[in-house]
């Protein structure tokens, strides 16, 4: 399966106390408490209505923002904990080293590429907003590239997870290499 | 000898709103008049983008032309509010005459801005208000009652006449009037019939709070590759569009809607002259809040008061 | 380009990517940006369509996922699983096959807490393949009727299936979770009454050795261990049903509930266990919305190209009568269903089928059934099949007796289709006495 293979197929690495993977757990963490406040916010909306009458447009206009920021603040920490579904069928039946190559390399790289571009997306969406003052179209008209920013952020920090993974794997490669010449 | 280029058009209406044979007329009329040197792919029904993508993806060039709806775009473009304020036309005649008198080029300066240039400007439809036992004309009655808002505008408007705004997905309508989340919503005749939200509120109540606006947006920097000749002629198949929603919309909104209704054993009553004034009078308040940060207001309402 | 052309195309480049190990929301994401690249003429117009389906995600109809995942996970954390399957164990322990059928219907409770496939046979999976093996029974049988019985998490209701379904065609998610009902314990009793001949068969010719003797009293007993979930799930599908509240705060009543019911009630919740069952609900969040968010990108390159209108032509085209269009469409959900993910599948599909099922008339909360009842299918067929994947997880077992024990589940499911296709008044029956026709 996907979500726990473990380290013996190299799709994570182990988890260090880097910075980034620090700011990615705590990314997750971020997350979780605002979910948390928008299930407590909701409930507290509809329990105005019936007692006061009405709500508040910024629980209306604020909560639904909760997926969009959860998915991408959770981006890189899902990924740390291996939990991004994925396919080893194939895989598994390849020799250990092309499995080894493939997971190591290959799917790290590819990964950096989507999430590359959708990262640049999201950030010529953000600087778009920003220029632009816009707001959601209600009250209390929301300034939007704060959230949106959430896109590039949740991006950019799994793409330097990745590229560190990869550093780090290939110094491994090399060091093998050069002690087997030894 | 002009270029052929091939056009994008997004819009987020189904076979079956007629508001959107409109803009299939003007792919279909741009077709014809330009020989097939401009071809225009239509996505319908919000298969490639929703209403709250139209401009965004139009001003970055992601499609070439697609329909604006102000309310959706008050984010993007404050103004907007300005054109959607409570009670600001007396009827279609005098809501076309200030289109004509400056609003049209109000709006496009505002859209151009932003790199989208409007070809068509018409009315998205009065927002009615509809209550699932009772007419809601005078500021009193608003007093207390449950309505889903749109948001916008709408919202404020509500809130001024005293009645208490919830928000609900438009999926959840139906069961929010059948269960009693909301007594009532605001939208135009042409939802309210076609959703069938008239079977859980059968009062409506003519009151007419605002009218929004729509239009066809087109990216500017494509407007500026094309040829004079063709820029022309997606302005006259804009003008036939234009000419089309008009009448669709005035038809709809002063005979079509009242026959559905009667029909559907809806009731129905329209605001007397005197309730209007009340109800306007009552709702003054959310001009004086848009005017702080919306100083545009004064122009509107200029245009708006000549063409009356 | 050939419409033939275009979608052999797009097909293989998502299947030589889903088989190289990409995770499936990149996969589904990147295809899409190449497709949105080149259906736009190498311009730069993919980048705000990318952008503008990730901010789709904040779309109000959609907040209701992340609630019920995040009640899922601190009902999973208070340790309601085990209380589950005692209960229901205690009540099928005379029976043939007892284990499996108090695991499929411990599933099949579960499913009412928790909108998600995935969760719900990962909670009960977590508790009840362990046993499995303790009590020497048949693991790979164990492990198909937990792959299987999760699948309820996306038919019963809450379901974030129906929550996308709702979204994307307009109809009332509260219509769609009490649609679910009948066919969800329709296809639960099946299970179970396949289970019960099968076990009967075999322990005929060998009884169990470990058949622990259950009084009646015992059983009425260990109602009380779960008496808070039926509180909660009255609260949460009552709320909805007789509209007090939106699905969407009915999610928040209910996660906000669970919560105080694990920390109060079953006391298996510690504040600090709040907050990581809160963390752990991220995960499984982030993994469906990245997917939610590949498969909308896909969906406008599937858009672009001219795809979907092309195949809705060419389905219409053909002139076949409702029935032959239906059973057409059903062999397509089935093989797309063992590649794409429910969520993907949804998205990509449904903008594209829709429009087909309304023009023959089809009812759109009929369809949304036939729908998700293909995607439970899908959970269940390799190479991607998800409950496959969280039970292979949990019984570090090989996939292919993940995929055996489940093969019988998967032909019971697809002959519980052709049932629900044929007889819509199982599907239409509930909602219509509720909340009237249409
Ligand atoms: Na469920
Ligand atoms: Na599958």
């Amino acid at each position: 399966m996907s979500h726990n293979t473990g380290p013996s197929d190299d799709s994570t690495e182990p988890v260090g106390n880097n910075p980034l993977e620090k700011l990615a757990k705590a990314a997750v963490h971020v997350a979780a408490i605002i979910l948390q406040i928008a299930a407590v916010a909701l409930v507290v909306n509809a329990f105005y209505r019936y007692t006061v009458g009405g709500g508040f447009s910024v629980i209306d206009e604020g909560t639904r923002f909760s997926l969009l920021i959860v998915v991408f603040l959770g981006l890189a920490g899902t990924h740390i904990v291996g939990g991004h579904v994925k396919v080893d069928l194939l895989l598994s039946a390849l020799p250990r080293r092309a499995m080894s190559l493939i997971n190591g390399y290959l799917v790290p790289v590819a990964s950096m590429l989507f999430l590359g571009m959708l990262g640049w997306s999201g950030w010529a969406a953000t600087v778009q907003m920003y220029k632009q003052g816009t707001t959601t179209p209600s009250q209390p008209y929301i300034t939007m590239w704060p959230i949106n920013a959430v896109i590039p952020f949740g991006c950019g920090l799994l793409i330097l997870i990745l590229l560190l993974h990869l550093l780090r794997r290939i110094s491994r490669a090399l060091s093998r290499d050069v002690s087997a010449q030894d | 000898n002009a270029e052929s280029v091939t056009l994008t058009l997004a819009h987020q209406y189904p076979a079956t709103q007629p508001i959107g044979d409109g803009y299939n007329l003007w792919a279909k009329r741009v077709e014809e008049l330009s020989n097939g040197d401009i071809a225009v792919r239509v996505f319908p029904g919000s298969t490639l983008i929703g209403s709250d993508e139209s401009f965004t993806a139009v001003s970055s060039g992601s499609v070439s032309a697609s329909n604006m709806i102000g309310g959706f775009q008050a984010g993007d473009i404050p103004e907007l509010a300005s054109i959607t304020m409570p009670f600001l036309f007396d009827d279609y005649g005098h809501y076309k005459r200030a289109v004509d008198g400056g609003l049209r080029e109000l709006a496009a300066g505002w859209y151009e801005a932003k790199n989208i240039k409007l070809l068509s400007f018409f009315p998205k439809g009065n927002d009615q208000v509809f209550h699932k036992s009772k007419f809601l004309m005078t500021p009193e009655d608003f007093v207390g009652a449950q309505i889903r808002g749109v948001g916008g505008v709408s919202d404020d408007v509500l809130r001024a006449l005293g009645a208490n705004v919830v928000r609900l997905p438009t999926t959840e309508v139906t069961q929010g009037l059948q269960r009693g989340v909301v007594d009532g919503i605001v939208t135009n005749c042409v939802a309210h019939i076609g959703r069938s939200w008239h079977e859980q509120s059968p009062y409506a109540s003519i009151v007419s709070l605002k009218n929004d606006i729509e239009g066809l947006g087109l990216n500017l920097d494509v407007w500026k590759g094309l040829s004079e000749a063709q820029q022309k002629i997606l302005m006259d198949a804009a003008a036939e569009m234009e000419a089309f929603e008009w009448d669709l919309m005035e038809r709809v909104e002063s005979k079509d809607c009242f026959a559905d209704w009667a029909e559907r054993k809806v009731n129905v009553q329209v605001t007397t002259p005197e309730q209007k004034e009340a109800l306007k009078a009552k709702v003054a308040s959310v001009y004086d809040d848009y005017k702080a940060k919306l100083p545009i207001i004064e122009d509107v309402r200029k245009i708006v008061e000549a063409a009356r | 380009m050939n419409l033939g052309i275009t979608a052999g195309l797009v097909t293989a480049g998502l299947l030589a990517l889903l088989l190289l190990g990409i995770p499936i929301a990149y996969v589904l994401g990147m295809t899409g940006i190449f497709g949105l690249y080149s259906a736009t003429g190498g311009t730069s117009a993919w980048m705000s369509l990318t952008s503008g389906a990730a901010l789709h995600l904040s779309s109000s109809s959609l907040l209701a996922i992340p609630l019920f995942m995040l009640m899922s996970a601190y009902i999973t954390e208070s340790g309601m699983g085990p209380k589950l399957l005692d209960f229901t164990d205690k009540w099928f322990s005379k029976m043939p096959g007892a284990l499996y059928s108090a695991a499929l219907a411990a599933c099949g409770v579960f499913s009412t807490l928790s909108g998600s496939s995935v969760a719900t046979a990962g909670a009960i999976g977590g508790v009840v393949i362990p046993e499995f093996k303790r009590r020497g029974l048949n693991v790979k049988r164990g492990m198909g009727a937990v792959a299987a019985g999760g699948t309820l998490g996306v038919l019963i209701p809450p379901s974030t299936a129906f929550i996308i379904y709702g979204e994307l065609t307009e109809t009332s998610v509260a219509r769609l979770f009490m649609a679910g009902i009948v066919p969800g314990i329709a296809v639960l009793s099946v299970f179970i009454i396949y289970t019960t001949i099968v076990s009967h068969a075999e322990e005929r010719k060998a009884p169990p050795i470990d058949a622990p003797d259950v009084t009646w009293v015992e059983r009425w007993a260990s109602l009380r261990q779960i008496w808070s979930a039926i509180v909660l799930m009255v609260a949460v599908l009552g709320g909805i049903f007789f509209g007090v509240v939106t699905p969407t705060e009915a999610a928040a009543l209910g996660a906000l509930s669970a919560m105080l019911i694990g920390v109060y009630v079953l006391k298996g919740l510690t504040w600090k266990g709040v907050h990581k069952a809160a963390v752990r609900s991220i995960y499984s969040i982030t993994m469906i919305g990245t997917i939610l968010l590949g498969g909308l990108i896909l969906g406008r390159a599937v858009t672009m190209l001219g795809i979907s209108q092309g195949l809705v032509d060419l389905i219409q085209g053909t002139g076949q009568p409702g029935w032959m269009i239906i059973m057409w469409i059903m062999l397509l959900l089935l093989f797309l269903g063992m590649f794409l993910d429910g969520a993907a599948m949804t998205v990509i599909t449904i903008p594209l089928l829709f429009p087909v099922i309304s023009s023959y008339g089809y009812d759109p909360v009929w369809f949304a059934i036939v729908f998700v009842v293909n995607t439970e299918i899908g959970l269940l067929t390799p190479p991607v099949g998800m409950n496959l994947f969280v039970v292979k997880a949990i019984s570090g077992e090989p996939m292919i007796d993940v995929v055996k024990g489940a093969l019988p589940y998967t032909l019971l499911l697809t002959l519980m289709l052709v049932v629900l296709i044929v007889f819509p008044q199982i599907t239409l029956w509930l909602p219509d006495l509720l909340m009237g026709p249409r």
